[in-house]
């Protein structure tokens, strides 16, 4: 069982905190999908490249959607879909979310997309003397 | 349940790496395994558990493991932070 995990964010948020999780965790996380969105005049992000990007992530177990701000458009596009893939999505990606995913990937949908919000939230902390 | 203390002696603290191994070394053994840092204690097998301890060198922790290999777990625990989590300094 494994949930398959997509990560939509504006230009190339997304790609940038993959590399990054990589030389933490010390291996690859190649089995994430990344779409970066594009919103520049001639060259624009489609629905059917969203689609397409969970279309082959999903084996069935569900997918997961992490991506960067609620209501903005990578959101938008992603939270259309996620019925048809029976799918669930986690708004406000960080590093933290995103190491925390990876931990967890092999809970089942429900538990992981928790594990997400969970993970994303525990690393906002206020320092202060 | 067995506990020992330990004291950071890596330059970098537990940092992301370091606890992504940490978190690693952890996971491969039944015991549950904490680690307690004042009144604080979080569980070694969550790398946002031990990340959220946010200890620098010099940082005084307590490493609990309760279970059936709870000495193995130990020892190979203090061994991480014995060896620097495998880092120069």
């Amino acid at each position: 069982m494994s949930v398959g995990i997509v990560i939509v964010t504006h230009g190339t948020t997304g790609m940038a905190l993959l590399e990054v999780a990589e030389f933490i965790l010390g291996e690859s996380l190649d089995e994430i999908r990344f779409v970066p969105f594009r919103q520049s005049g001639d060259d624009n992000t489609t629905a059917e490249e969203v689609e397409a990007a969970l279309a082959q992530v999903d084996s069935g177990d569900g997918i997961l959607a992490l991506t960067d701000l609620i209501g903005a458009s990578p959101s938008n596009l992603v939270a259309e879909r996620l019925e048809a893939h029976r799918g669930a999505m986690v708004t406000g990606l960080n590093l933290a979310m995103l190491i925390c995913v990876w931990n967890y990937r092999q809970q089942p949908l429900g538990m992981l997309a928790r594990k997400a919000a969970d993970g994303g939230r525990r690393g906002v902390k206020i320092f202060q003397e | 349940m067995i506990s020992a203390d330990v004291t950071i002696i890596n330059k970098l603290g537990l940092h992301a790496r370091a606890a992504s191994r940490l978190v690693n070394c952890a996971s491969g053994f039944a015991a549950e395994i904490e680690i307690v840092k004042g009144a604080r204690s979080v569980n070694a097998k969550s790398i946002m558990g031990v990340l959220t301890l946010a200890a620098a060198i010099g940082t005084d922790l307590v490493i609990e493991a309760d279970g059936p290999d709870e000495q193995q777990a130990l020892d190979a625990m203090l061994a991480l932070f014995k060896d620097r989590f495998g880092e120069d300094e």
